[in-house]
């Protein structure tokens, strides 16, 4: 597996961004994770406070992990549009530059706290993108998150915290929680005091071997 | 542009070793660039090229992939005493790199090796050890290590020396590139074309006109020689060199 950095002009948010990608050597038409960051972390965050690389050894998937800067991966109502960014741009790159699968049916979403909840509305607005989206202590106290974050945290992204909620409330709307969807599936690992436990790596780190089991097994998974 | 930090494992070395890829902007989906391996100097790294010249905007306007190793202070060869360096740069790398970057040719016409100092012997070196992956080399300050002193007086340089290539003549083995494309010239394969270039107050000049001299009094190579007056053994010597190897090589501006 080769652990490549990247410095890219990313013309979707008019600047350089990086990244750090997870490439098997032999990368033929292997699948991917996106997997997006938390507030507080970066690029690095995944590969530093879980075993992502271990879990993903010897494996067909590629693992990306782009800098997000706090922005919860959607498009920034007072700023940039990190969901196009994600989903568009970011996609697109990786089919160019390596030997990936182009089918939505190999690509999965992942996120950790806002990222999470980032994650979930990319695979929600795009249901023909990803096989599976999942969600890192990410979506359940997302409410109880809005209420703890300061407002300077939330204005660029949201506006107002009445408009935050909205656009969680319109998600949790599509997603249609009692039907089972045809598209992409959902995966929400959260527990009774999720947001207690979301600076807890190790608890992290079992959901994102979770994940990579899930993938490895083809992705047979549900809500939990 | 996109400048990309590659860890990979060497099975050659046994441990990992980090690459410098840089890839144009904007890259047509399905396209397969050509590929310039860029080899360091003596004291250099798997990043210098993009320091010491504005790489990037080349390949960019040029519309190519360059790929930098780093082999530490191996000159790009496989130790007499040390670690496989030559094998790994100039057969293993270019393997694992062809088969993780989708976007590059691995036809060996669109392959093309160059490089400065150590980088010059080192590129020539590998074009001549495997000519079936290189077509086109860029050989900037290149002199033989054949053709250096070698007093074998217990020295540190001696010692190096020794380390590197062992103590015997490189002109009768595989580190020196005369013997290298003599080898070549009854081998029934296609021969790298080369283009070597010196500033003329280099202080290895004269090592660079026996190189020169060999190449164009074998006419079975197809040889191209430049030397500027009044550059020495510098970096703004080599980035105009390696605009104008780039030109030769038909990756002009678009």
């Amino acid at each position: 597996m080769a652990h490549i950095t990247i410095n890219f002009k990313s013309k979707v948010l008019a600047m350089p961004v990086m990244l750090d990608v997870l490439l098997p050597e032999t990368c033929k038409e292997c699948k991917t994770l996106y997997l997006l960051h938390g507030d507080g972390g970066d690029r690095e965050s995944f590969l530093l406070r879980t075993r992502i690389a271990e879990y993903v050894e010897g494996k067909q998937i590629a693992v990306v992990m782009p800098s997000g800067n706090n922005k919860f991966f959607v498009n920034n109502v007072n700023g940039k549009a990190y969901q196009d960014f994600v989903v568009k741009e970011l996609i697109a790159q990786m089919e160019t530059w390596f030997g990936v699968s182009r089918k939505p049916e190999d690509r999965f979403i992942a996120g950790a706290g806002t990222a999470g909840f980032g994650a979930l509305l990319a695979a929600v607005d795009y249901p023909d993108m990803y096989h599976t989206a999942f969600a890192y202590n990410g979506l359940l106290y997302l409410t109880y998150l809005l209420d703890t974050l300061p407002d300077e945290q939330i204005a660029p992204v949201f506006g107002t915290k009445a408009q935050a909620l909205k656009v969680c409330m319109d998600m949790l709307g599509k997603l249609d929680l009692s039907k089972t969807r045809k598209g992409t599936k959902f995966l929400i690992a959260d527990n009774d005091n999720g947001f207690m436990h979301y600076k807890d790596w190790s608890y992290l780190d079992t959901w994102v071997q979770k994940t990579i089991e899930y993938i490895a097994a083809g992705g047979d998974v549900a809500w939990q | 542009m996109a400048v990309m930090n590659v860890n990979v494992f060497s099975e050659s070395l046994g441990h990992n070793m980090d690459v410098t890829v840089v890839l144009p902007d904007e890259i047509t989906p399905g396209e397969k660039l050509t590929c310039v391996w860029l080899y360091h100097g003596g004291s250099g790294d798997h990043t210098e090229w993009l320091y010491h010249t504005p790489l990037v905007d080349y390949v960019n306007e040029r519309y190519f992939a360059a790929v930098l190793p780093g082999v530490h202070e191996s000159c790009f060869v496989d130790m007499n005493i040390g670690n496989r360096y030559g094998t790994y740069v100039a057969k293993e790398l270019p393997e694992m790199i062809w088969k993780l970057f989708s976007c590059i040719s691995h036809k060996r016409e669109d392959n093309y090796v160059s490089g400065l100092s150590n980088g010059g012997y080192g590129c020539l070196h590998t074009a001549l050890m495997y000519p079936e992956y290189y077509s086109k080399v860029g050989a900037f300050s290149a002199g033989d290590k054949a053709d250096s002193d070698f007093p074998n007086d217990g020295g540190a340089k001696s010692l190096a020396r020794i380390r590197l290539y062992g103590d015997g003549d490189l002109h009768q083995n595989e580190y020196g590139l005369t013997y290298l494309a003599d080898q070549l010239i009854h081998k029934n394969v296609e021969k790298p074309v080369i283009y070597h270039a010196c500033g003329g107050k280099d202080p290895w000049l004269h090592m660079n006109h026996i190189v020169r001299d060999y190449f164009l009094s074998h006419v079975e190579y197809d040889y191209t020689y430049d030397e500027i007056a009044e550059y020495g053994h510098e970096w703004p010597f080599w980035d105009v060199e390696l605009k104008k190897f780039l030109d030769f090589a038909g990756l002009v501006k678009k």
